[in-house]
């Protein structure tokens, strides 16, 4: 009882090292975040010339370009965020050091949903500054947090799947799309309901597809995971 | 300590290495020697549990702490050294004490510097900062890829003083290196790769 339990506390304290030194870095360099978010206005910045106002069905269109931006903007932090470890070799170290693969995985991904928070943030402030979306139901929050959940951990898995690829981080930019296509058109849908009609029945189902997929992305990236780095020996 | 039997490796169905065996006891030097390409490197990995060789088995006895210095420095270079210290010294769990710490800092010509930024050192005193960052995890056994290259006289001295002291403190070590010379003079045994590739 006693083992297992130094153990769990050990792996909170390894979870915990991880995730610090990733934030710690990026917030020393910026590289990441900057280039994040000045692509992510550039492209918000751009659809607001090309959509004018009054265009028809705006509200459709917004809730599609918001996730767009946001899923190519989480591309770069994933990328970013891998390279840390990747870069000087650092990660031979860690996965030497017998680190538990799910507690890798859990650690990158929860460093990638910080800083993508931060862009998160910037996104959906470009978008009521510029297009005069308002965001008046807090449900909002929710569909943010659970869509960036599901963007991260997808995100960090196919960023680790590629390290060793020949094609490395190019590759990430392909993949991504066939896997997180249902779950974005669940996130636009529920966006779009939100945005206009405010009301909560209209998207409890897709809410609920949102939960499910982020655990299905956790569980299966834990498990993927560990399975890559044996078979990588 | 270690023991290693029959240890073969290919890539690409080209075979690099094949019939390696080993043992390593506490308080020795095993010095690993070859050309370039002959798979000083990718045996070493092996030892260190990094990659899987495709035959034979290594065998390590518990409770044995194995520490390994790559060609690469494997340091985040927005840290400053001794932060590179804490973060792999919590994730790894173990850690020699502050005292032992200082005088390996001192001995490596360090001591002024634990608090600057990897990116801002020298080549050379990467390379010693990662030593250091190696010496620290309290390893029983340490595995050292090419530790002297592009190492000038005086830190090459250093560092065969302090892995000497090591020594009789009852660690071990494997050291591969094409310098022959070096790793001769503080070997117990050595293993030429050159015997085990395939003409």
């Amino acid at each position: 009882m006693n083992h297992s339990s130094d153990n769990i506390m050990r792996d909170i304290k390894i979870f915990y090292s991880l995730t610090k030194k990733d934030l710690k870095l990026e917030l020393r360099s910026l590289s990441t975040i900057l280039i994040t978010i000045v692509f992510a206005a550039l492209i918000v910045v751009l659809f607001n010339i090309a959509f004018p106002f009054g265009v028809a069905q705006k509200s459709e269109i917004i809730s599609i370009i918001i996730w767009v931006v946001f899923l190519f903007s989480s591309l770069i932090v994933s990328s970013g965020m891998i390279e840390l470890d990747t870069k000087d070799n650092s990660l031979e170290l860690i996965l030497m050091y017998g680190i538990k693969s799910e507690i890798y995985f859990l650690s990158k991904s929860l460093s990638v949903f910080i800083i993508l928070s931060v862009v998160q943030l910037t996104i959906f402030s470009l978008f009521y500054v510029l297009f005069q979306l308002s965001f008046q139901n807090p449900i909002i929050i929710l569909v943010a947090i659970l869509t960036n959940i599901g963007i991260s951990s997808i995100t960090v898995i196919l960023g680790i799947l590629s390290i060793r690829n020949n094609l490395n981080q190019n590759i990430l930019s392909i993949l991504v799309i066939p896997f997180t296509l249902p779950y974005l058109l669940g996130a636009v849908e529920v966006t779009n309901q939100l945005t206009q009609s405010g009301n909560i029945n209209y998207v409890l189902n897709s809410i609920y597809a949102l939960v499910a997929f982020d655990m299905i992305f956790l569980i299966t990236g834990a498990i993927l995971i560990g399975v890559y780095f044996k078979l990588e020996k | 300590m270690i023991k290693a039997n029959n240890l073969s490796k290919s890539f690409n169905g080209n075979r690099i290495f094949s019939g390696i065996d080993l043992s390593i006891e506490k308080s020795t030097v095993l010095g690993v020697v070859g050309n370039n390409g002959s798979g000083k490197t990718t045996l070493l990995k092996i030892i260190a549990g990094l990659i899987n060789s495709d035959t034979g088995s290594i065998k390590l006895n518990e409770n044995i702490k194995l520490d390994f210095l790559g060609h690469e420095n494997m340091l985040y270079q927005n840290f400053s050294i001794s932060e590179n210290i804490d973060f792999f010294s919590d994730i790894s769990g173990f850690r020699i004490s502050s005292e032992s710490q200082d005088d390996i800092e001192l001995a490596l010509g360090l001591k002024n510097i634990v608090k600057k930024k990897i990116s801002e050192l020298s080549y050379g005193q990467r390379k010693k900062a990662s030593m250091l960052r190696s010496l620290t995890s309290a390893p029983d056994l340490l595995v050292l890829d090419e530790p002297f290259s592009n190492l000038d006289s005086e830190s090459t001295d250093s560092f065969i003083t302090i892995l000497k002291t090591l020594k009789k403190e009852n660690k071990s070590f494997i050291i591969s290196s094409n310098r022959k010379d070096i790793v001769g003079s503080i070997s117990d045994d050595l293993l030429n790769m050159e015997d085990f590739n395939e003409s």
